[in-house]
């Protein structure tokens, strides 16, 4: 901004000076990248007012003074370049692009700073890292990009909801996701379906109108948003027009999806069969009942459920985008359609989407700005609610000895035949295609932007967002199938809107101070209110399943609805002060007014500390010629988590209840006015090292962050009629180590870059409720939160293999303090303790990308180490004949006891089980580590010379393949899951290869 | 001037209209002081207690199936859902076993018991009006409390010291309450009946509670109790005066898929709004549902020819009959107002009064008496009069015979000191499980469960577990 003052002034001067100009001079300004004309470009006669703006072709033409002088061109997002004029008449002028100046503005959220002079632990994962990768959900597209994100997928249906944590797990009952932020505004995410299993607002985003994602760690950046920063923001930054030349992209790109079995295999219709009259033989009957039971003739037809569930899933994305603009008026508009077939029959994706994006400059006072976005999707779920009648736990159920056509009729049982004899009932290649379960989603995120420039340093501007979502939801069960057949055919309908509005007033300024102290400040006033209200309507009783509407059913069953909301009222202002651009210090405070707080505590104060020094401008540090750059920042400061239920303090009864037609009440919540919101404090240390020409860079951040006053819904004793009231004592310390390296190992015309990033995180409890074990109840009472131990702590029995006696199973004893005692063969007689951590000890990704000429070859990796998954899948499926009649898993036949003596690791399969050998023990806990090729993608930019004659500016193809190679001792389908880090027939995630083009003319 | 006066306009434009945007109050809830404030919203929570009652986990349908599938007049077949396997097969331990059940029944003494204690708000009512309200939380209470010591308490004849009860709960209250004895239970239990009986006066049977289906209870704890003279007392009352009368032998078919019918004291009413789809109580017996518990020969060849409620019987009515399988299913919940297996609960019913008047006048010794209530139950389901003089076991064969699948067996088993015996067992029908628990094994009693445990360091396991 002084620059630019200063620039004003000198100006003012020049146009004071009459000066002779008798002379002209030409040229072209072409652009270094790829030869291209740069319309629009400022070529300026250095020290004067005189000067023009390249035409479309990039030509200008400029009266300068006999005595030449020089010319200095710039455009934004290149280097500006001065020339000699001297005698010349004609001057060329390529510009090169300007990575510094691209790279170096840092969104924060309330506004944007350098790089430079940021001090805050921020991520960044730019558009061209994430543009082209066929998946539907921008959180699919930041796992391995940003250190210290840590992002899984509890489910490959197209369109699911993911799970991000950032930093570790800071919270126990309340969010522990991230808080998102659209272009400034504070979005909606997440799954507000009521039937679907899984369905991520966010996916109504289109990935490729994203500019960038930042992400937000540390205090420094996290305490502007308050009581809803502690577990991290996300901001995603829109795509802007930029002035000068105006480009169109199409872009079209198909691709395959295909099952990713892993590890993993069932048997087949002969193994099993063996198998079964095994168990059978086991349990003591003679060969005539096992015959009748299991004769020979089922393995006249068997039948591979398996192969029958799972296809080649279909991915196909069409998009145009235009984006120009000029010094008045900047746009960026775009509109595709995306759709995904998905891997699991009767499961896909569609998204069509579009955006503009406008800014305009009305005068030196007034700017304004319009960004809206509409989005639909069509989201088809065929694993709502892991019914047995799901194709997914179908699959693995569905016994390989029933096959699905009845030999009689030619056509598929409908599973509720007589002889139909897998015990659900159900036969999902009749059922699934019949029994849709589909959500529409339609999201409308606008926002109008008005500035008023008080000053040319002092500016306040007013933002007005609206973020709609509307989903449709609709459920139907055909009255001849076996989850249609008790009402005789339902059918449910949802709807469920949301909406949230926000207003934000900021005043924003920059002063200087003498030559050397630097001040900008910003002061917000924000309101954000949102309601969510929803009715559904459920009508059992169809004629026919070729009636697919309410009105048609004969009973109206039931009537459902809700509405919730909530409010935040929040002022915030942040002051950065530098010093010589040597010494930067930021505070920042914000106070949260929430209708969700306790009556009690109705307002939040958070606040944040932060200084850096950039060390490379020191004198002394002006004879080490190898290094560029060496920053050290440290931030200390507050945030919270107010991600709790939007009633959680209050004392309620529900009305849900009815009894004789009468309307019911019955309590639903305890009275707790004191309950809050939960408050991190973090420490962050950050060093920025550049070395080498900027080849070399290297950040790393130790971070400490310690949450308290955690919500915790602390089990009760149920005689309260309860089973838990939530409370604000806990207290969990998040400590890691994040490092970031990118290198350029080679540059020229061969380039290769690498760019790694390793963060290890710390977790561990420091403080409970009187400090006792709480035994969780979302994990199935699988995990505890201890004091000392990492909140995904595993705390089961410990598995202690088969007595070679009698072949059957073994479960550790515990002492008083947990310590292994003698096995056991009673259940109920092992004991519990903590084997294992859910959590990772370290994650990353690494990503090497080769460049010859238009030629580009990129590799990238992510890694997840040291966690522990319960594969509760294996206990139905290698349950040791507790199962009998379902399918098992190939080992599951494998390695059992047979006589006295065998040193196994699988009791002896008996009918109904073998002493409960299947419980939940260290038997299904697996390490969950992995190393997986995320992403390869092969692209080739067709020379511009060629294609420039035939219009395009650019020509891109480019094939890339997903999750093509993963390596993993995990027994199941796919290493990566929910970060609860617990199987249950979940959804896998396929391998992707598409190919795809891009033209921009 | 002009700066100021947009920034001004701005600025105040939003701060008038946020006054009140922190104050967001729930749609479908209601603060527990409004929920509670006068006789209509107590009425209506009342409702709600009802509506505990009829969950899943309680009369909805475990808590009749589980002392079912723990007898011997069922079994779970081999191809199963895998419901109810660890009753059937008596794998009980702490983390398996009716955690559902124990929270479902406190639940609904919560229920109750807000209602109890905030009766007074009801001052808007006529006394007949509060009364009856207060009437019907108390019955619901006393209920609650009894069904619980019937499943996680030793038989009252075996002791009454520490530990041997359930703890009560007469207030909402969190706290870590030890088990109370079994003594102060039925002591709490019959308080409540007590109170209960002179308060309620409206007539609102059979489903909701009136002042018989509270003599009507109090005559099965006594006799669970042991207080022969009390159950025979109030199950009289309830047979001379209550004004019920038993449903036609041969139209038992109408009387198990309908509801409402004069014999019934108490029965939760449950619409076909109500559905619960697969989860009704009929649908884990038929073969349109899970179809897991079928009947065993234990139970048909208990039955005599010519029995109503048997196989095969005169009418037609199938309460047992022979599937397309060649396995025999129990056809007494084949479903209501067209929804397969929807159940009206019968919780008392008039036939129970004359079978516990019959084991209570025989336990007294008065086998004469027995045999005339006997007699009557015999008659009804088209038999002629027993043969001689009734004993505790034709007593009891009688009240399976009865209340075969309405969830009494094993409570009746316990309680007189009998152990189960199953015939029909192991014989590749079923999964197996075990033909024979003595009349003291441990596993006559259910363990606390786990997560009750974990909360509540006061309260002791059961022993053996």
């Amino acid at each position: 901004m002084r620059k630019v003052l200063l620039l004003s002034l000198a100006l003012l001067f020049a146009a004071g000076m009459a000066l002779a100009q008798d002379r002209t001079v030409s040229g072209k300004v072409t652009s270094a990248e790829d030869g291209s004309p740069v319309p629009g470009a400022n070529v300026v006669l250095k020290g004067t007012t005189n000067g023009v703006v390249t035409d479309m072709d990039g030509n200008y033409k400029l009266s300068v003074p006999d005595d030449g002088g020089v010319l200095v061109f710039s455009f934004i997002g290149m280097k500006t370049k001065e020339v000699e004029i001297g005698s010349q008449s004609v001057i060329d002028v390529v510009l090169e692009s300007d990575a510094e100046q691209l790279a170096e503005v840092v969104v924060t959220g309330y506004s944007t700073v350098s790089q430079q002079k940021n001090v805050a632990a921020v991520s960044v994962v730019n558009s061209s890292e994430i543009e082209t990768v066929p998946m539907p959900d921008i959180n699919q597209l930041i796992q391995g990009k940003a250190a210290g994100v840590y992002s899984t997928a509890p489910s490959g249906q197209p369109g699911a909801a993911q799970n991000i944590r950032i930093r570790g797990v800071g919270s126990i009952s309340a969010g522990r996701g991230p808080l998102y932020v659209v272009d400034g505004i504070i979005a909606e995410q997440g799954n507000f379906t009521q039937v679907t299993q899984t369905q991520d607002v966010l996916s109504n985003i289109n990935p490729n109108d994203i500019e960038s994602i930042t992400i937000l760690k540390d205090a420094a950046a996290t305490a502007l948003y308050g009581s809803r920063g502690s577990n991290g923001v996300i901001l995603i930054t829109t795509k802007r027009g930029k002035v000068g030349k105006s480009t169109i992209t199409a872009r079209a790109q198909y691709g395959v999806t295909l099952k990713n079995s892993g590890n993993f295999e069932m048997m087949d219709g002969p193994t099993v069969w063996e198998y079964e009259r095994q168990v059978l033989r086991n349990s003591g009957f003679d060969e005539a009942t096992i015959d009748a039971i299991r004769p020979q003739s089922m393995l006249d037809s068997t039948f591979n459920w398996v192969d029958a569930a799972f296809r080649q899933g279909k991915t196909a994305n069409y998009e145009i985008q235009a984006s120009g603009g000029n010094e008045k008026t900047r746009y960026f508009v775009s509109a595709s359609a995306f759709a995904q077939d998905g891997i699991l029959i009767e499961s896909s994706f569609k998204r069509y989407s579009i955006r503009s994006n406008i800014d305009q400059v009305f005068n030196d006072r007034w700017e304004m700005g319009l960004n809206l976005n509409v989005s639909y999707t069509d989201q088809l779920n065929a694993v709502a609610g892991n019914r047995f009648s799901s194709p997914l736990l179908g699959a693995f159920v569905n016994t390989p000895l029933q096959h699905p056509i009845n030999p009689n009729t030619g056509e598929y049982y409908t599973g509720q035949e007589p002889e139909w004899m897998i015990f659900t009932n159900d036969n999902f290649l009749y059922s699934a295609p019949l029994n849709p379960v589909t959500n529409n989603n339609l999201r409308t995120l606008g926002k109008f932007n008005l500035q008023f420039n008080i000053l040319e340093n002092l500016n306040i501007s007013q933002v007005l967002a609206v973020d709609f979502i509307g989903i449709r939801e609709s459920r139907f069960f055909d009255p001849t199938t076996n989850d249609g057949a008790n009402d005789n055919g339902s059918i449910d309908e949802i709807y469920n809107q949301n909406v949230t509005l926000t207003s934000q007033t900021k005043l924003a300024g920059n002063w200087t101070f003498g030559s050397d102290h630097n001040l900008d400040a910003l002061a917000v006033f924000e309101v954000q209110k949102a309601d969510n209200e929803s009715f559904g309507a459920t009508g059992i009783g169809l004629a026919s399943g070729k009636l697919k509407t309410l009105n048609s059913t004969a009973t109206p069953q039931d009537v459902s609805g809700f509405r919730t909301g909530y409010s935040f009222v929040s002022y915030l202002a942040q002051v950065n002060y530098n010093y010589n651009n040597r010494y930067y210090f930021t505070g920042s405070i914000r106070n949260d007014g929430s209708s969700r707080f306790g009556k009690n505590n109705r307002n939040a104060m958070f606040w944040s500390v932060a200084a850096s020094w950039r060390i490379m401008e020191e004198g002394f540090m002006s004879g080490v010629g190898f290094m560029d750059d060496l920053k050290l920042r440290v931030s200390y400061g507050t945030s919270g988590n107010a991600n709790i239920g939007n009633f959680a303090s209050r004392g309620l009864y529900s009305f849900g209840a009815a009894y004789l037609g009468q309307p019911g009440s019955a309590p639903s919540q305890i009275d707790n006015p004191d309950l809050t919101w939960e408050v991190s404090t973090s420490l962050n240390v950050g060093l920025d090292v550049s070395i080498i020409k900027s080849r070399i860079n290297l950040g790393a951040e130790y971070y400490n962050r310690i949450s308290s006053n955690l919500l915790l819904d602390v089990p009760i004793s149920a005689t309260s009629g309860f089973t838990s009231a939530t409370r604000n004592i806990g207290k969990v310390r998040n400590s890691g180590l994040e490092l970031v390296l990118n290198t350029i190992n080679f540059d020229g015309n061969f380039k290769w870059e690498t760019n790694f990033n390793i963060a290890w995180n710390d977790n561990v409890i420091l403080a409970l409720n009187n400090d006792e074990d709480i035994i969780d109840p979302r994990g199935n009472f699988r995990k505890i939160y201890r004091v000392g131990e990492s909140m995904g702590s595993w705390y089961i029995q410990e598995w202690a293999g088969v007595n070679p006696a009698d072949g059957t199973p073994l479960w550790m004893q515990v002492d008083e303090n947990e310590n292994p005692t003698t096995p056991t063969g009673d259940y109920s007689q092992a004991g519990r303790r903590i084997v294992g951590d859910a959590l990772p000890d370290f994650v990353g990704g690494i990503t090497n990308t080769l460049s010859y000429k238009g030629f580009s070859l990129s590799f990238f990796f992510n890694f997840v180490y040291g966690n522990e998954v319960f594969n509760s899948s294996r206990r139905f499926i290698e349950s040791d004949g507790q199962r009998f009649g379902w399918n098992n898993l190939v080992e599951a036949g494998q390695d059992y006891w047979k006589q006295p003596g065998d040193i196994v690791s699988r009791p002896q399969p008996l009918l109904g089980g073998n002493n409960a050998s299947n419980s939940a023990s260290t038997r299904y806990l697996e390490d969950g580590s992995y190393l997986r090729l995320r992403n390869v993608t092969l692209s080739y930019s067709l020379p511009s010379n060629f294609i420039s004659k035939a219009g395009f500016q650019n020509i891109r193809i480019y094939a890339q393949g997903q999750n093509l190679w993963t390596l993993t001792n995990y027994s199941g389908f796919d290493p990566e899951m929910g970060v609860t880090g617990s199987e249950f027939f979940r959804y896998p995630v396929g391998k992707t290869i598409s190919l795809g083009v891009d033209l921009t003319f | 001037m002009k700066n100021r006066i947009v920034t001004l306009i701005l600025t105040l434009g939003l701060t008038a209209g946020c006054q009140n945007v922190l104050n967001i109050e729930p749609a479908q809830s209601l603060s527990t002081e409004e929920a509670l404030s006068d006789y209509k919203s107590l009425l209506t929570a009342l409702y709600g207690a009802y509506d505990g009652l009829q969950a899943r986990s309680y009369y909805g349908r475990d808590f009749l199936v589980v002392p079912e599938v723990g007898g011997d007049n069922v079994y779970v077949t081999i191809d199963n859902s895998n419901r109810f396997l660890i009753n059937y097969r008596y794998e009980l331990n702490a983390n398996a076993t009716q955690r559902a059940f124990w929270e479902q029944a406190y639940d609904v003494i919560l229920r109750a018991n807000n209602i109890i204690n905030n009766i007074d708000l009801a001052a808007d009512a006529s006394d007949e009006e509060r009364n009856q309200v207060l009437g019907e939380a108390l019955f619901i209470r006393a209920l609650a409390h009894f069904d619980l010591s019937r499943l996680f308490c030793a038989p009252y004849a075996e002791g009454t010291g520490p530990e041997t009860g359930i703890p009560i709960m007469l207030e909402a209250k969190i706290g870590t309450p030890p088990r109370n004895t079994l003594e102060e239970v039925y002591t709490q239990i019959r308080a409540d009946l007590d109170a209960a009986i002179p308060k309620l006066t409206e007539d609102v049977g059979p489903y909701r509670v009136t002042a018989y289906a509270a003599k009507a209870l109090y005559a099965r704890v006594a006799l669970y109790q042991g207080d022969n003279a009390t159950a025979e007392a109030m199950a009289t009352d309830v047979i001379d005066n209550g004004g019920y009368s038993l449903h036609p032998g041969n139209d038992l078919a109408t009387f198990y898929t309908t509801s409402g019918n004069d014999e019934e004291i108490f029965t939760l009413y449950r619409g076909a709004d109500e559905t619960m789809g697969s989860d009704n109580l009929g649908q884990i017996y038929n073969p349109s549902g899970y179809g897991d518990i079928r009947v065993t020969t234990d139970i048909i060849n208990l039955y005599e020819a010519g029995d109503e409620r048997g196989f095969n019987p005169p009418s037609g009515a199938d309460l047992i009959y022979l599937y397309t399988d060649g396995e025999y299913y129990n056809g007494k919940f084949l479903g209501e107002s067209g929804v397969p297996g929807l159940v009206s609960t019968k919780i008392l019913r008039l036939a129970e009064m004359y079978l516990i008047r019959a084991e209570a006048r025989v336990k007294q010794g008065n086998g004469t008496g027995a045999t005339a209530d006997v007699n009557v139950i015999r008659n009804r389901a088209g038999l002629a009069d027993f043969a001689g003089t009734v004993t505790l076991a034709d007593v009891l064969d009688e009240k399976n015979r009865e209340f075969a699948f309405e969830g009494h067996r094993t409570f009746d088993l316990w309680r007189n000191g009998l152990p189960l015996v199953r015939q029909q067992a192991n014989t590749g029908l079923e999964v197996s499980a075990p033909a024979f628990i003595a009349a003291d094994s441990y596993l006559r009693v259910y363990p606390i469960p786990q997560s009750e445990l974990d909360t509540n360091p006061n309260i002791t396991q059961a022993p053996g577990y």
